[in-house]
């Protein structure tokens, strides 16, 4: 594996977005930073400008690189994520980024990676000082509306008549549930260090209580405050596709919900009364789905952040990370262990 | 949870490979090296924690045996089962290494709390006996998390 410095990426960045999407070798760097985060992908954010008829000209790329030795949940690929970025972009009305080009060629940047439109605005952490701020002012405003309304747009889009990776199809729907399941126990019995009763507990309470199934759609499956670009009084774009997949639509309303998004905020995802939530987004879809239903697949939700520490534990121990943040996070597997007991009531 | 010398040895690499060399005031720099020191002196001079262990391995060796014993008595025909985690217990009871009879437990709890999901009995009574076990577990382990 080849590893790059700052420096060095800057320059292979500039010169391929020049040469592969801009057409020309005139360009110039005006900035660039890699955003902190990235558990599973590594992202760079950029500017380029030109002189076009005597006139400055600029635009702003992101590029999404896969990450090595980063969070896994399940098969890694960066391609579907391209895909269904670019059906989005361009068949619906949700602030997505338009993708321009998937570079397979591992030498270029370390690994696969995928150029995108640089949206305005700027995204918030909700735990932050900055964010619970932001949030508590946009809870006043019309955020909260936009927030139910592009998750119904996704969830009543019409997924068939796009051109989708046939990786993002998990099943029927009959089976869908089953497939998340079994998906939740081989991450178990890879990752585990020896048999967790209470993980045990969780997986065996999902077998035994399935709700009935519903029709699938586009779920996003991280649709949070966090992962969301925000201008004045407008979500200008939804990010971080990565586990977006054909699902049960409850998956993504048991995620706003899920205690792990909202801690000690009485909202919803910092940001929206649960009543609320809930009337309008069964308005918008008319999707009928009762409160058991929900908190079955927070349960799941629960059991699935079990699981991302259980991973992180592993990148620690076993692969020697040095990613202390796995570290940290694998020293919190109990306290996840703690929230999953709550909600099922011990 | 991990273990100590392991943690504080990797913390340092990271310290040494990555947090240092990305530093641009000597003050900051001195301190890290200093960091590094002290962090190795800590390891030397501290032990693992084993005493959440120690309380957790005396809680479900005591209450396991007590829901196996009732178990055995409230439900006919499955006996054979109940027997076999009897059995099972008492010797993982015999082990001395503390970290080791956790795990082995922990293993027969996850097995037993298995079968009892798959009973065709209502064992619903039980699995919540388990779950008060498993609170009483997680108060301790609780314990460990900084």
């Amino acid at each position: 594996m080849i590893t790059l410095q700052t420096h060095d990426i800057e320059t292979v960045l500039t010169n391929y977005v020049s040469k592969n999407i801009l057409n020309r070798e005139d360009t110039e760097l005006i900035d660039f930073f890699q955003p902190s985060g990235g558990w599973s992908d590594e992202a760079y954010v950029f500017t380029l400008s030109w002189k076009e008829n005597a006139k400055w000209k600029k635009q702003g790329f992101v590029v999404r690189k896969a990450k090595n030795g980063g969070l896994t949940f399940g098969e890694k690929d960066l391609y579907p994520q391209y895909g269904i970025l670019d059906e989005l972009s361009k068949h619906s009305s949700l602030p997505v980024p338009k993708v321009y080009i998937f570079e397979k060629n591992k030498s270029i940047l370390g690994n696969e990676f995928f150029v995108m439109e640089k949206l305005e605005g700027a995204s918030y952490v909700p735990w932050s000082k900055e964010g619970r701020a932001f949030f508590q002012k946009a809870a006043k405003g019309d955020i909260p509306k936009q927030f139910v309304r592009y998750l119904a747009d996704l969830h009543t889009l019409d997924y068939e008549s796009l051109d989708l990776s046939q990786s993002l199809f998990k099943g029927s729907r009959v089976d869908y549930i089953d497939f998340k399941i079994k998906e939740l126990e081989n991450v178990y019995a890879t990752f585990k260090f020896m048999d967790d009763p209470i993980v045990v507990d969780g997986i065996e309470w999902l077998s035994v209580n399935k709700p009935e199934p519903i029709p699938l759609s586009i779920i996003h499956n991280d649709y949070r405050t966090g992962n969301l670009m925000y201008k004045e009084d407008k979500i200008t774009g939804i990010l971080d596709w990565e586990a977006a997949e054909i699902g049960d639509p409850r998956m993504d309303i048991a995620y706003v919900c899920a205690k792990a998004n909202r801690m000690d905020s009485p909202l919803l995802s910092y940001l929206i009364e649960k009543d609320t939530f809930f009337m309008e987004y069964k308005e918008r879809t008319n999707l009928e789905f009762s409160e058991g239903d929900i908190f079955y697949f927070e349960v799941y939700h629960q059991l699935k952040f079990l699981m991302i520490s259980l991973s992180a534990a592993n990148a620690f121990i076993k692969e020697g990370s040095t990613d202390l943040r796995m570290a940290r996070q694998g020293f919190r597997l109990t306290l996840m262990k703690n929230m999953l007991a709550e909600l099922l009531g011990y | 949870m991990f273990d100590k010398s392991y943690t504080l040895q990797l913390v340092n690499k990271v310290i040494k490979e990555e947090i240092i060399p990305s530093l641009n005031s000597s003050v900051a720099k001195e301190q890290a090296i200093a960091m590094i020191s002290v962090l190795k002196s800590v390891d030397v001079n501290s032990e693992q924690n084993l005493k959440p262990y120690i309380e957790v391995n005396e809680l479900l060796q005591t209450e396991l045996t007590r829901i196996l014993d009732s178990i055995e008595k409230s439900i006919n025909g499955i006996s054979g089962n109940i027997q076999r985690y009897q059995i099972q217990l008492e010797q993982v009871k015999t082990i001395k290494n503390v970290k080791k009879k956790w795990e082995k437990l922990n293993n027969l709890l996850s097995e037993f709390i298995t079968e009892l999901y798959q009973m065709p009995e209502n064992t619903q009574t039980f699995i919540d006996e388990c779950r008060t076990l498993l609170r009483k577990q997680l108060d301790i382990e609780m314990s460990l998390v900084g």
